[in-house]
């Protein structure tokens, strides 16, 4: 499934972000090895769109949407965003696209300053960039703060005196506060209650809307991004496995990892009773040493040899369906992971 | 510190699960956490304990430090100043000399705590003697913050190549024996202060320099490690997304954070120094006499430790009580620091 | 692959529960006022059953299961109600007379698998010294049943991975090693709080499935904790939705799923994306927050964020009544899918308000 390829990009003109071969890596130490965090990935979207990435912790997630933000650089690849080749900017010309390009993490306590006042947390971005005067940027502070649901009467508190949620909506009004046109969303929900969850991944649908923004939205669970993309991207130790809409993902899922996480999700119906032989066996191999050929064959029931010798490439199966696997799940078709020895 | 009381009422919602989890993680110190009854035995026995740390109470400890503290730098300053009540620290009453204190030996003048060697008035110079030795410990503290707290600073948030080159100075500093380092650097700086003719340079100032030099890297590296693990916080990130420069986030996102951290080493710091200043003072390269330090009083009649012991324990008390107060008060305000954190 | 059970662990006293929690209270002195962490519990579990435990982060689940285990500090702690073990009284005894209980006949599991690891101690010693404290054998028969319980808990190469360190292990690892530890002397009865929370989906299935797969081994009893509906689903006999320290409403799977009658429980579920819908499908959602529990709200604890709230939910608390299957019980004046409670929905919903909001209070 370790795949690679550009088939699944569409016209460079109507997307707002088109990333192309796309390789970050790590050094570890002085060991002269390195973690392959992302290995030839390609995305694109288009204005207005929600892209969704999933896959396992480790997988190279994070990893990709800091790449776009050029926090740190690529080691190769280009990314376009809105007509601007990030890679090819350094340090002022680089700075001045941050306003329009934001992020939103998962830790809600993490990435808010503690020892800073909400109002001056939101308002940062204003005052770096001289927005406005200063009445101006606090009127911008409490509209965004409104638009988010906190009341921007408590804007004086520090954020240990919110909730969990409540933290993750000022990052949200952080985010939004310079007006981006594209936020890329790592683990918004992930830490959060699922009531919590449902709040605010509503929340970033009406942001969308009254901004007009485009999203990447980056979570391990693909019933939460299912709900709120418009194309998902699957992604395993750090190559795309399978791009598609999320109806036909969900519906006829063409990768065995695909299907693998989709029968790993946990369904709240007492009469589906867990499949333990439609559950992924064994680890996730060490991204210092990926698998020759298909990353995902030493997990995959399907593997053959020519998965170890050769790596597949993104094609499609189905209209808006592209898939890196040699050997596609068929619609309907079903993938037993069997029992697993230790 | 800047820092509001965590809310009376703990929090509702996702950070009610850290409170107990911080309790559980308090008590499953490494060494503890044997076997699995163990440990739960132990989150059990030093709940206690936890919960002590939790209060708002100081205890006794920590009140009888701060009243220490407070009469040595109330008596310092008054007395620096003029308006208390003490003969003066340089006069000699030479028929008194070395006279122990509480001697009722004709006692008219009330030496109570008795003389040194050159009958001068111990109150007196120990009351003199604080000035001089607390303000050449925090001032070479104090020096040693903002360049140690910036070289740190900087390690720490920038990290890599920066935090190596950084960081190895320090090393290097540090393996230097301190006393030796603090002797070179006090001649090199009073030579320098004498060639270029301004030999009236005050002997307290050469000696801030040289103890606050000494001090940089061990200031350093410990703002260093704090701003190291602070800088890699998801606020940072994200005000690096934002295009803020570094020193915007340096100044703003890293250094209040570190702060805490910083405030308590001073104080371990300034207990260091009040020491150090007494090394040198006792080799002879400390504050010139006549004006009394606590150091340069034991310096002055070292030899005299079997005649008159009091000379130098007087002073070796000052430095002890002083030194054990500032130790003890560093310790209770980590302890409080790294609860509060663990509440924001 | 069967583990040694080297201890029997509990014998079995006929017809008694193997856990009876009788109206467990425990509350928190705090500067701020007395926090009802949870406020009049009763629950009973047999041998072998799976009870899930289910609500919003503060609703009190950690500190109702260490509560049951006698794990709260002492002081500032107060605790009222009675624990029974096996027919034996747990609240009024020492945590040293609890020494022979944890680990040997109670055990638990942790969110975060690096609370309970000791980060500098090889993982092999941490087990070994978990069987060597309570059974008297040597440490090659010990390092033999630790090698046989990670393999039990499916960890590839026992043998080497007694030497690593907790660090050198992935996420899903360090929490199987934790089971390992946790079901090293055969307990009886294992508390799993929020074991899957930190988990990918793939690694939390591998780990809920180990779980059940032991349980199934060795009889034992699980009180499985989650704030997520979808994890208990499949694998509770029976689920405790608590809310605001209490119990809101209980009842064996199945029949919590078809026959919800507490809107708290309804909102939860209602709130879960689920796959079969479409995307960009609005979800439900609980507005506001769980009450303060210094202070709750006198009638019913849910009535500011309930939909169907009507002005009696803001003044008499709604005990814990028996629904029509036997073992189902909740607390609400209006339940869902009753008469009354469609009536007080449709009321609401024409009013386009709830009592909250229309000012009954
Ligand atoms: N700063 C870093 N230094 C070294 N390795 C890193 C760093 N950031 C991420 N990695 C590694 O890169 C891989 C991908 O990580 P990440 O992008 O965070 O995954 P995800 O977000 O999907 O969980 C992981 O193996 C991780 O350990
Ligand atoms: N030691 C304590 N002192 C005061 N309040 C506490 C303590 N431990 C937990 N609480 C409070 O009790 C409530 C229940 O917490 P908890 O059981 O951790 O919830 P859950 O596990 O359901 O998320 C929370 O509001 C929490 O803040
Ligand atoms: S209907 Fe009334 S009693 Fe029932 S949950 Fe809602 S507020 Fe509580
Ligand atoms: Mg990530
Ligand atoms: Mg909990």
């Amino acid at each position: 499934m370790a795949g690679r390829g550009t088939a699944h990009l569409r016209d460079p003109e109507a997307s707002l972000l088109r990333v192309e071969h796309l390789v970050v890596e790590f050094p570890v130490g002085r060991t002269g090895l390195v973690v392959n965090a992302v290995s030839d990935v390609s995305l694109d979207i288009l204005e207005g769109e929600t892209l969704g990435i999933v896959g396992e912790s480790g997988c190279g997630k994070s990893t990709t949407g800091r790449a776009v933000m050029q926090l740190p650089p690529p080691k190769s690849g280009t990314v376009v965003y809105d007509g601007m080749e990030l890679t090819a900017l350094k340090g002022e010309a680089l700075r001045a696209t941050r306003p329009r390009l934001q992020m939103i993490f998962q830790d809600p306590i993490s990435s808010l300053n503690p020892r800073r006042t909400v109002r001056d947390i939101v308002r940062e971005g204003l005052d770096i960039w001289g927005i406005g005067d200063k009445a101006a940027r606090d009127a911008k502070v409490d509209e965004v703060l409104e638009a988010v649901g906190i009341d921007p009467a408590n804007a004086g508190r520090r954020p240990h005196e919110f909730s969990g949620g409540q933290c993750q909506r000022i990052s949200i009004a952080r985010a939004v506060v310079t007006e981006p046109k594209l936020i890329i969303c790592d683990e918004p929900v992930s830490a959060l209650d699922v009531s919590v969850q449902a709040q605010i991944l509503n929340l970033l649908e009406d942001m969308k809307a009254r901004y007009g923004l485009t999203l990447v939205f980056i979570a391990h669970d693909l019933a939460v991004v299912k709900n709120v993309s418009d194309r998902v991207m699957v992604m395993y130790l750090g190559k795309v496995c399978e791009v598609a809409a999320p109806d036909s993902l969900y519906a006829s899922p063409a990768h065995p990892y695909t299907a693998a996480l989709l029968a790993a999700i946990p369904v709240p119906d007492p009469g589906v009773r867990p499949d333990t032989s439609r559950v992924l066996g064994g680890e996730i191999p060490s991204p210092m040493a990926p698998p020759s050929g298909c990353r995902f064959r030493t997990r995959c029931p399907r593997a053959e040899e020519r998965c170890a010798t050769e790596e597949p490439e993104l094609r499609t199966v189905a209209d808006g369906q592209y898939v890196a696997c040699h050997f596609p799940l068929d619609p309907g078709e079903t993938i037993d992971f069997g029992p697993r020895a230790g | 510190m800047p820092e509001p009381t965590p809310d009376a009422v703990p929090p509702v919602g996702a950070d009610g699960n850290r409170d107990l989890d911080r309790y559980a993680e308090g008590s499953l110190e490494p060494g503890l956490v044997v076997a699995q009854a163990n440990l739960y035995v132990s989150a059990v026995e030093s709940g206690g304990e936890g919960t002590r740390r939790v209060g708002r109470g100081l205890g006794i400890g920590a009140w009888l430090a701060i009243g220490w503290l407070a009469f040595i730098v109330i008596v310092a300053v008054l007395a620096q100043l003029g308006v208390l009540p003490l003969k003066d620290p340089n006069r000699s009453y030479v028929s008194c000399a070395r006279r122990g204190p509480f001697s009722t030996d004709g006692t008219a003048s009330g030496f109570l705590l008795g003389c040194d060697s050159n009958g001068r008035d111990m109150i007196a110079r120990l009351a003199y003697g604080s000035w001089s030795s607390l303000i050449v410990a925090t001032g070479a503290v104090l020096f040693g913050l903002v360049f140690g707290g910036t070289f740190g600073l900087i390690a720490g948030y920038f990290g890599r190549r920066t935090d190596a080159v950084i960081t190895s100075l320090f090393n290097v500093f540090l393996a230097i024996p301190a006393v030796v380092l603090a002797l070179a650097l006090v001649a090199f700086l009073a030579g320098a202060a004498a060639s270029t003719g301004r030999s009236s340079v005050d002997p307290k100032l050469i000696l801030i320099l040289a103890i606050g030099i000494v001090s940089i890297p061990l200031l350093g590296r410990i703002t260093r490690a704090s701003a190291l693990s602070w800088s890699q916080r998801e606020f940072v990130l994200a005000a690096r997304a934002q295009g803020a420069k570094p020193v915007r986030i340096m100044l703003r996102e890293v250094l209040p954070n570190v702060l805490p951290a910083m405030f308590s080493i001073t104080l371990l710091g300034i207990a260091v120094a009040i020491v150090a200043e007494g090394t040198l003072s006792i080799l002879g390269v400390g504050v010139r006499p006549p004006t009394p330090s606590w150091g340069n009083i034991i310096g002055l009649d070292r030899g005299r430790l079997k005649e008159s012991p009091h000379i130098i324990f007087l002073p070796a008390l000052m430095i002890f009580f002083t030194v054990l107060s500032l130790n003890f008060l560093g310790d209770v305000v980590r302890a409080r620091l790294d609860v509060r954190e663990s509440a924001v | 692959m069967t583990v040694p059970v080297a201890e029997p662990t509990a014998e079995p006293v006929p017809g008694a529960p193997l856990l009876e929690v009788t109206d467990l209270t425990t509350h928190f002195a705090t500067p701020g006022g007395i926090v009802r962490a949870v406020d009049g519990v009763s629950l009973t579990l047999e041998r072998g059953k799976t009870l899930g435990i289910v609500g919003e982060s503060g609703s009190g689940k950690t500190v109702l299961s260490r509560s049951i285990m006698g794990l709260l500090p002492k002081r500032g702690t107060i605790r009222g109600g009675s624990v029974r073990f096996d027919g034996v009284e747990l609240m009024t005894r020492s945590p040293k007379e609890m020494r022979d209980f944890w680990g040997a006949r109670m055990a638990m599991i942790f969110q975060d698998p690096m609370t309970s690891l000791n980060p500098v101690m090889k993982i092999g010693k941490q087990i070994t010294e978990s069987i060597r404290h309570h059974l008297d054998v040597d440490r090659e028969y010990a390092t033999e049943l630790a090698v046989n319980l990670l393999r039990s808990v499916r960890i590839p190469e026992p043998e080497r991975r007694l030497r690593d360190y907790p660090h050198q292990l992935s996420g899903g690892m360090r929490q199987r090693v934790c089971i390992a530890v946790a079901l090293a002397c055969g307990p009886a009865l294992l508390f799993a709080d929020e074991p899957t929370t930190a988990l990918d989906v793939t690694v939390q299935a591998q780990v809920l499935d180990l779980m059940a797969a032991q349980q199934r081994e060795r009889f034992m009893a699980i009180v499985l904790i989650t704030h997520d509906l979808g994890v208990v689903a499949g694998r509770a006999d029976e689920i405790a939705v608590m809310y605001a320290g209490r119990i809101v409403e209980k009842a064996p799977t199945s029949v919590l799923f078809t026959q919800t009658r507490m809107p708290y429980t309804k909102a939860l579920l209602s709130s879960i994306p689920k796959l079969e819908h479409p995307s960009h499908s609005r979800l439900a959602t609980i507005p506001g927050r769980p009450p303060n529990l210094v202070a709750p709200p006198a009638g019913c604890k849910f009535a500011p964020r309930c939909a169907q709230a009507q002005p009696r939910c803001l003044e008499e608390d709604p005990p814990l009544v028996p629904g029509v299957v036997p073992g189902h019980e909740y607390r609400c004046w209006f339940p869902v899918g009753t008469p009354e409670g469609d009536d007080a929905l449709a009321r609401n919903q024409a009013a386009g308000t709830t009592a909250i909001a229309g000012g009954a209070a």
